[in-house]
Order: C-alpha cells, then sequence, then structure tokens
C-alpha cells in the first residue's frame, strides 16, 4: 500500500505547488553556485510536467515519483537550500535541520562558485513545508537561518510584542529589541530634530540620536534607518516624510523648496 | 564494423571517415610520441567501406576494409585522458563487452611525469558499456543496436531506476 504525497517546492519564505520534471528527471537548476562535477539525482518520472500529486518509490537509493489522484496523507518536498552568492551576500542563506519526522530521500548539491545550493527531496508530514516557510526571514542583512519544523511556531510569534521592524533590526534579538524600545521611549522628545530623524542621512541621524540620549551605543548594533521608522512613530506619531500641502518631498525637493526654486 | 572515436571524456562518439581528401586512410595512430609516452600506429589496408581487426603472426593489429553487414559489433578509438586534472585515473572504468586490441599512451609533463593515460582501440560488443571521467564530470556511453547511447550517470541512474520501477521493483512509500 503506497502513500499518496502532495508535492511542494520549498525555498525560502516560498511554498510552490507541484515538482518540476523535466526530460524524466527533477532538474537542479541553481540560482548560486556551479555544477562542476555530478550533481546527483534528485528523482525521476516517466511523466514530465508540474506534478502535484504523487507515489514515491525507492529503488536501489534513486527516487521515482509517478502522478496520482489520490487524497495526500503526506508531503513530498523539494527543498532547495542555498546560500547567496555575489551580488546578494547581504541577503540571508536558507538552510533545513532534517528532523525525526522527515525522510530524506536523495539531494544535489553544487560544487564550486561564489554561494552555493543544496536541495534535497523529502518526505513529510502535512503542513511542513509552510512551517519551515513562515519561519524564515527573509530580509536584507537578517542572518543566515537554520530552520527546524516547530509545529506551534505561529502562536509563539503571534505573542511577541516587538514590532517586526525592530525585531529585523535587532536580526531576531527580541531582549535587544526590547531595550532599544526602552531608550527610545526614554528620548527627550521635545529635543528630538524631526527633519534629522525623517530625512538625513543615516550618519546624521545616528549622530543626532546618540547626542540627544547621550549614549552612544543607542542603537544598540541596529542600522539606523532600519529603526528610524519606529522612533518616528513614537515620537512624531508617523512615519512619513515631511510634507507639505499633502505631498512626501525627499531631500532635494525640501531644499528646492527652501531655495524658492520649487 | 564501423570505426568510431570519442576524442576525449565526455565527447560524443563520431564516425572515422575511411576517406580524406579523395584518398583512402592509410592508418590511425594512437596516443602520442615523446618521453613517458607512447605512440602505435595501426595501419588500414585493402578496400571497401568498413573495417575489422586482424591479429597478424607477429601479434601487430592490422584494420582490414571490406564489407561486413552482418557485423553488429564496432570499434572504437577511446581516448580516455582528455585534459589534465590533478589525481585522475585517466582509463576507461565500469567497462563491460569492451575488448581492448590496441593501446598508445598520452602523458603530461615533459619527462611525462605529471601522470598519463591511455587512448585504446578496442572492440564493442552489442549492449557495451563503459564510462569516463573528465575534468570535471563523467560520461557513460553503451553501443546499443547499432548505435551509441551517451548519458550523464544522473540521467542513466534515471533511467535504470525507472526500468526496474516498471518491471515491478523498488519499494513504495
Amino acid at each position: 500500500m503506497s502513500t499518496a504525497h502532495v508535492s511542494l517546492t520549498l525555498r525560502g519564505r516560498s511554498v510552490n505547488k507541484g515538482i518540476l520534471i523535466k526530460d524524466g528527471q527533477i532538474p537542479f537548476s541553481p540560482n548560486s553556485g556551479m555544477t562542476r562535477y555530478d550533481v546527483g539525482l534528485l528523482g525521476s518520472s516517466s511523466v514530465d510536467g508540474n506534478l502535484d500529486v504523487v507515489h514515491v518509490a525507492i529503488v536501489d537509493g534513486s527516487v521515482v515519483i509517478a502522478p496520482c489522484e489520490e487524497t495526500a496523507q503526506r508531503e513530498l518536498v523539494l527543498v532547495q537550500q542555498y546560500r547567496n552568492g555575489c551580488g546578494a551576500k547581504r541577503w540571508p542563506s536558507f538552510s533545513v535541520v532534517f528532523g525525526p519526522e522527515t525522510r530524506e530521500l536523495s539531494k544535489a548539491s553544487t560544487s564550486h562558485g561564489s554561494g552555493g545550493e543544496m536541495w534535497s527531496l523529502v518526505s513529510v508530514p502535512l503542513g511542513w513545508a509552510e512551517n519551515i516557510a513562515r519561519q524564515f526571514i527573509d530580509e536584507r542583512d537578517y542572518p543566515g537561518q537554520t530552520i527546524s519544523y516547530t509545529p506551534d511556531f505561529d502562536l509563539a510569534k503571534m505573542e511577541s510584542d516587538v514590532p517586526r521592524a525592530l525585531f529585523i533590526a535587532f536580526q531576531g534579538n527580541e531582549e535587544s529589541a526590547r531595550q532599544f524600545m526602552a531608550r527610545v521611549a526614554a528620548l527627550p522628545a521635545a529635543v528630538l530634530d524631526e527633519h534629522i530623524v525623517l530625512v538625513c542621512g543615516r550618519d546624521r541621524v545616528r549622530r543626532h540620536l546618540e547626542e540627544v540620549s547621550g549614549n552612544p551605543e543607542f542603537f544598540g548594533g541596529a542600522d539606523p534607518n532600519r529603526v528610524v521608522g519606529y522612533i518616528a512613530e513614537v515620537h512624531f506619531g508617523n512615519v512619513n516624510q515631511p510634507s507639505v500641502g499633502g505631498e512626501s518631498l525627499g531631500t532635494l525637493a525640501e531644499a528646492m523648496k527652501k531655495a524658492g526654486l520649487a | 564494423m564501423k570505426l568510431y572515436k570519442i576524442g576525449f571524456p565526455g565527447e560524443s562518439p563520431v564516425l572515422v571517415e575511411l576517406e580524406k581528401d579523395g584518398e583512402p586512410l592509410s592508418e590511425i595512430v594512437l596516443g602520442e610520441r615523446g618521453r613517458g609516452r607512447t605512440e602505435k600506429t595501426i595501419p588500414i589496408i585493402g578496400d571497401g567501406p568498413e573495417v575489422r581487426a586482424k591479429k597478424s603472426d607477429e601479434g601487430d593489429i592490422v584494420l582490414v576494409r571490406g564489407v561486413y553487414e552482418s557485423e553488429t559489433r564496432c570499434l572504437a578509438i577511446i581516448n580516455a585522458t582528455g585534459a589534465y586534472s590533478k589525481g585522475r585515473r585517466y582509463e576507461i572504468h565500469d567497462a563491460v563487452g569492451v575488448m581492448e586490441i590496441a593501446a598508445g599512451i598520452f602523458a603530461f609533463g615533459d619527462a611525462g611525469r605529471c601522470g598519463n593515460g591511455e587512448e585504446v582501440l578496442a572492440i564493442i560488443e552489442p549492449e557495451a558499456e563503459f564510462r569516463l571521467d573528465g575534468k570535471y564530470s563523467s560520461t557513460w556511453y553503451a553501443w546499443m543496436n547499432g548505435s551509441w547511447r551517451v548519458e550523464t550517470p544522473e540521467k542513466r541512474q534515471a533511467r535504470l531506476a525507472l526500468e526496474k520501477v516498471s518491471n515491478g521493483g523498488g519499494e513504495w512509500l
């Protein structure tokens, strides 16, 4: 008796229905790294196309999948783990821990080049791929993540009172984010320069807020540009740039306005 | 028998023309000349569109032209050496149905001490199969029903797995 699997492709936060079969194989086509050497076979099928629900067979270590039309009881997930290469290295890497709920069937990987990818075909319980995808934070400058299947993940995150922007700015460190929130609340609002906070560049914002707070570690390692929106929300009640006549102005536009050129 | 040549690991077999510029091909050369190397010349005699290999009384191989329509085998010049790559074994791997009848040697380095490999003339039986390893990848060759099948290891593994499952083999999850 074989188990029907719903097939999914998981890459970072993205979960797509189906696994692509091309020329009788699951093609290995990484975005990062090079495939100089024999990469490994992920799986084969006698039918080309995007297969949604399948039966899975193992023969001499190789995976064969066949389409079916039954109700799926498990997931067959093509997990595309990656380390970004040249041009995208500030974006987080994505890797997954295959726990006891997982049966790893096959894998293929890059061998050289900038960045790298390892794709695995796994048989897992229903809801596994979506659970992994929801945990992944795909924000620039956020560190790479190795994610485990955590069935109660969503509940834990919903209870957090840390704004998501701060959570990301402090790279998932809620304690640092809370300390920053306390420092922001203690800022003397009357001394804050709205123009500098909302319009000026990163360095001037940093100098102004460190001066006003009297704390050279005011930002606690976070990028000022990533947390300035939170400061504006607390002290100015908005996150928009100063506006005239309802229209938002950039730095150059505002300078031209002051000079009477616009 | 038709005569094919695999010029380097990964190359598809090419049919060797037995006539060059209107002149019949008089010999084939295996390997290269020099220190640590061996060059082997195989003469081609007779007349006809195909060749068969014959061993002389002295043990040398000669290719004899003729018409051999009933022949299901073929001859192949197989260069298993290709380009230099450190630590690679320049040879034919996992061969089944391949009978080597003559060989020359290619080598790397002026004195031929940076590795060497063979170029062979072989009789290929029907359904013969072998693998050549190149610098970056491997390639499987099979002589099937009068034509060559050239596959990557992954393609071959996929085909074999599909064949076994269609014959009732394997374990269904």
